[in-house]
């Protein structure tokens, strides 16, 4: 284990790392958490506006839940936004491997910094971007269509996602760099 | 540097950047990012839009079925069902040469037919029949490759949404597009079929075949998946029969998988959170991936390369068969980088005017429904040809063992196979049109 | 040329407003500024984004020109939703001139971020269900999809069920009955297919319909003021109440497709007679007051504004109407 630890702080990164999992599992869970719930609300506005159809007067206080798609559209911007962090940390993107492999694993991490750099810089810009679209949407006070639900609101959530992508995307960094001083990819 | 030439530029760095191992969403991403500055000559455009784009394109309605159907997946094989599904396939055709493979491909197309997306179908139906080809002995370009060009039947196979588009660009009627849809889509699966049982001959070894099954495990076999059918009924069910929307029916099988997972006493908080985990990891890939893929076409419509090449292959004044065959060809090499819907969306409004103004001997409409129904098809053969395809990388990134040269070697069969297809449907209209002339 | 001029918008190029106004806008445009001015228009939003956001491409400088609705950004434009009450609005090329009064009288602070070239409004909605709508009581429990957030607010006075979706999923889910029908005008329903998926078709009667949508074609400002003074002159020679009426004509242009439409199919456009009419825009009251109580808890005036759209509206739909005829 210790042999294995080389480059820059290599014990610092790996306890950072544990910090950094942690907090990007349980964001993920917690868009999980917003799927399981779309899947819900979905599930009650069906049977409701099925059951609104049935020709029974005792059913007229059945109906679909309103805003339903609105509350879909927001939950999976925000499960979207906290799978990322977690995707970045298990390596989730797709990569063609076939042209460097040859290479070896050292280079391999080479190219994975560069990546994860040029992933950081795009992560970056994505998060203040989206912190400026929030300030938009609030000054504009523009709402969803039905709920008339601020739209900011939906943006607010997203941006933990975003802020804790860049920070994801950070130190993935930092751990291709000692990946690439070591021994290549640990997984 | 003119726009063409611009154009011509990032379709080599962002080969370039995927070559050496930059992931796909990214470089899309970079080298859209990159263009829009280069085009439009100021970082302006590129910033404002940063602004709503990540956002818009997260709240997708239409793309929300991809998580959840995920989610499905997760929970199907949590609950053993999808092992069970393929535990009857496997009785039933699993001691034929490929026999498990053929079942994805069925499994496909009735997956096709509730989903109107490709990129759903492959990662969901992937999700099920990868591992359970493994334990059968499988190899990797087998495997990867047919779940790869099944999953091209989620858009092939009505609902599509990308027909759906076409059908509002063309101003042509939908009930009859999905409809004409319909045979080519079967000859697709049929085609799959037959290319897995030619792939089988050129390379025995590339399967075990299964012991043949008495009747009595048959029998128990299909005692086992009756979870599955019901919940697939009700979800196909329902969504023909008009009870819910294609998203609504993938929340219902969603909630439907996980009842039974948890009546199963396999969907404990821990399970939940693996379940969760797992889509966060596809999910986060294919929508970082629907993202780049967003800036980067939107930077070559500021080009207006595709545009251009389109009026070009109108005006070159050749027969209406050369023309038709440049188009489809145009299509293939867009497909090479593009996504289907932002390809519709760019070359339909010129393309489609042009077609109208050929001579194929048939009705305007007829000619409209026969175009669009060819379209569709290029644009997914895209999706599975190498070096670029979105359905052969997120099969082949499911598929951690197997090396994507493996996967670009097993598809060649496929598409081969598709190619013959968009050649008979070409030549024969009356395939694709008949269901609508009786 | 000097100058190019990106418009950016949603729909295909062989919709109406693109084909009959857009079109020759740019055409003229060109043709005024001596070929200077180059016109670049990139259809059904292949700069990128969703709709919504076509107002901040136009704003922000994405683009520099764009057409848009109002209503995609409900609370962004408050005042403009006066042309969206209930029964307040009449054919589109009149009700487009009077939404131009209305910009330059109560507007132009809601769109100073832009350079306003025309506003402008659809025809009559009307209501496109699978089944007969004849009376009020038809509508109970009907699933409708609503266009705007005030007619969403009749509909469920009048007991059917707003169901809320992207224009685009309309044409599926009426397919597969997921929704009864759809409340839109004919210039829409004839390219997304409706009258192939349901066959009943309700209008009123009189000369005001069931609801509009307010629209604007406008232009990133900085980019105005970047123009020479003669070519600030060309566009606004282009701009106005002329601008506006013309883009309204297209709108009346793409709803004479509605009725011959249904010919060919055999299906029935229903006009309710006056007395029925008269029932709806009694229940449709209390929307209005609704709305104007909305506008005063802003700090808006609602009822002048309302008293201002009427009054605007009733110079021109009211006018002779030969006037509008092509
Ligand atoms: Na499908
Ligand atoms: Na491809």
């Amino acid at each position: 284990m210790v042999s294995q630890a080389k480059g820059l702080a290599p014990r610092l990164e790996r306890r950072v790392g544990h910090v950094i999992e942690f907090i990007t599992r349980w964001l993920a869970l917690a868009g999980g958490a917003s799927l399981v719930a779309i899947t819900a609300v979905t599930c009650i506005s069906v049977i409701g506006r099925e059951l609104a159809g049935v020709p029974i007067p005792a059913f007229e206080v059945f109906g679909p839940i309103q805003g339903d798609f609105e509350l879909v559209e927001a939950g999976c911007a925000f499960a979207i936004f906290s799978f990322l962090p977690w995707c970045q940390m298990r390596r989730g993107h797709v990569t063609v491997d076939i042209f460097v492999q040859p290479l070896g694993p050292r280079v391999n991490a080479g190219l994975a910094l560069a990546g994860n750099l040029l992933l950081t810089a795009c992560a970056l810009l994505i998060a203040v971007k989206l912190g400026e679209g929030l300030v938009d949407k609030r000054s504009y006070s523009e709402t969803t269509f039905i709920l008339q639900m601020p739209v900011w609101w939906g943006y607010a959530v997203a941006l933990v996602g975003a802020w804790v992508f860049v920070l994801a995307s950070a130190y993935t960094v930092w751990r291709s760099l000692n990946e690439m001083l070591g021994d290549g990819e640990r997984e | 540097m003119g726009n063409i030439e611009l154009a011509g530029a990032s379709f080599v760095v962002l080969l370039a950047l995927i070559f050496l191992r930059i992931p796909i969403g990214l470089s899309m991403l970079a080298v859209g990012i990159g263009g829009t500055v280069l085009v439009t000559g100021s970082w302006v455009p590129i910033l404002a839009q940063m602004k709503s784009l990540t956002y818009e394109t997260f709240s997708s309605y239409s793309l929300s079925i991809v998580p959840l159907f995920l989610l499905m997946g997760q929970f199907a094989t949590r609950s053993g069902m999808s092992r069970g599904l393929f535990r009857a396939a496997a009785a039933m055709i699993g001691h034929k040469r490929g026999g498990i493979a053929m079942a994805s491909v069925a499994g496909c197309a009735g997956f096709g037919a509730i989903c109107g997306s490709s990129l759903a179908t492959a990662a969901t139906m992937a999700q099920v029949a990868l591992p359970e080809m493994k334990r059968y002995g499988y190899n990797g370009a087998l495997s990867t490759a047919c779940l790869a060009a099944g999953g091209t039947l989620g858009i092939l196979i009505p609902p599509s949404f990308v027909l759906v588009i076409y059908a509002i660009l063309a101003e042509q009627n939908i009930a009859k597009l999905f409809a004409a849809a319909f045979v080519p889509g079967i000859l697709a699966a049929i085609g799959y079929v037959i290319t897995i049982s030619l792939f089988m001959r050129f390379d025995p070894e590339a399967a075990q075949p299964a012991a043949k099954a008495s009747t009595r495990e048959r029998l128990e076999a299909m005692v086992e998946v009756w979870p599955v059918v019901l919940i697939f009924l009700l979800v196909v069910g329902g969504i023909y029969a008009g009870w819910f929307t294609p998203t609504e029916g993938a929340a219902v099988g969603t909630a439907g998988t996980g009842l039974v997972a948890l009546f199963r006493r396999q969907l404990g908080w821990s399970a939940l959170g693996e379940c969760i985990l797992a889509t966060a990891v596809s999910s986060g890939m294919i929508f970082f991936i629907v993202f780049g893929a967003g800036v980067f076409n939107s930077f070559l419509a500021f080009t207006q390369m595709p545009q251009m090449a389109a009026e070009w292959v109108g005006n070159a004044g050749l027969s209406p068969w050369l023309v038709l065959a440049g188009i489809l060809l145009t299509y293939l090499v867009f497909g090479c980088v593009m996504d289907s819907v932002s390809m519709i969306l760019l070359t339909v409004p010129i393309f489609f005017p042009i077609v109208m103004t050929l001579d194929f001997g048939l009705s305007p409409e007829d000619t409209a429904i026969w175009f669009g129904v060819l379209v569709l098809i290029v644009v997914e053969v895209g999706l599975i040809t190498p070096p670029v395809g979105m359905n052969l990388f997120i099969i082949n990134s499911m598929a951690p063992d197997v090396p994507l040269t493996q996967t670009y070697k097993g598809v060649v069969f496929f598409v081969l196979s598709d190619l013959i297809r968009v050649v008979i449907l070409a030549a024969f209209p009356a395939i694709t049109l008949a269901v609508l002339w009786l | 040329q000097e100058v190019t001029l990106k418009v950016h918008h949603f729909l295909s190029p062989q919709s109406p407003v693109p084909k009959y106004f857009i079109g020759p806008w740019a055409e003229k445009v060109e043709k005024d500024s001596g070929g200077r001015i180059a016109v670049q228009i990139y259809p059904t939003m292949q700069l990128g984004g969703k709709p919504p956001s076509l107002y901040d491409q136009a704003k922000d400088g994405v683009v520099d020109i764009v057409w848009t609705l109002t209503g995609y950004t409900p609370g962004r434009f408050p005042k403009s939703e006066a042309f969206e009450l209930p029964f307040i609005a009449g054919k589109a090329a009149p009700t487009s001139e009077a939404a131009w009064d209305f910009y330059e009288k109560d507007l132009q602070d809601e769109f100073k971020d832009v350079k306003v070239i025309a506003a402008f409004v659809h025809g009559p909605g009307l209501v496109h269900a699978n089944k007969p709508i004849e009376k009020l009581e038809d509508m109970k429990g009907l699933k409708l999809r609503g266009p705007t957030r005030m007619t969403n607010k009749l509909l469920e006075k009048l007991g059917a069920i707003p169901v809320g979706m992207p224009v685009p999923a309309v044409p599926e889910a009426l397919s597969k009955h997921v929704i009864d029908g759809a409340v839109v005008p004919w210039e829409v329903s004839v390219p997304l297919r409706i009258p192939e998926l349901v066959h009943n078709h309700t209008g009123f009667s009189g000369s005001r319909g069931l609801y509009t949508s307010f629209m604007v074609f406008a232009m990133n400002k900085a980019k105005y003021d970047s123009l020479p003074d003669d070519l600030k002159k060309v566009i606004d020679d282009n701009s106005g109440r002329e601008a506006s009426r013309l883009a309204g004509l297209a709108m009346d242009k793409g709803d004479m497709a509605g009725p011959p439409a249904l010919a060919k199919l055999g299906d029935k456009q229903t006009i309710l007679d006056e007395a029925e009419t008269q029932r709806w825009k009694d229940a449709a009251k209390d929307i209005e007051a609704g709305w104007i109580e909305e506008m005063n808890g802003k700090g808006l005036d609602g009822t002048q504004l309302v008293k201002d759209a009427k009054a605007a509206i009733d110079t021109y739909v009211d006018k002779d109407q030969a006037a509008y005829e092509y």
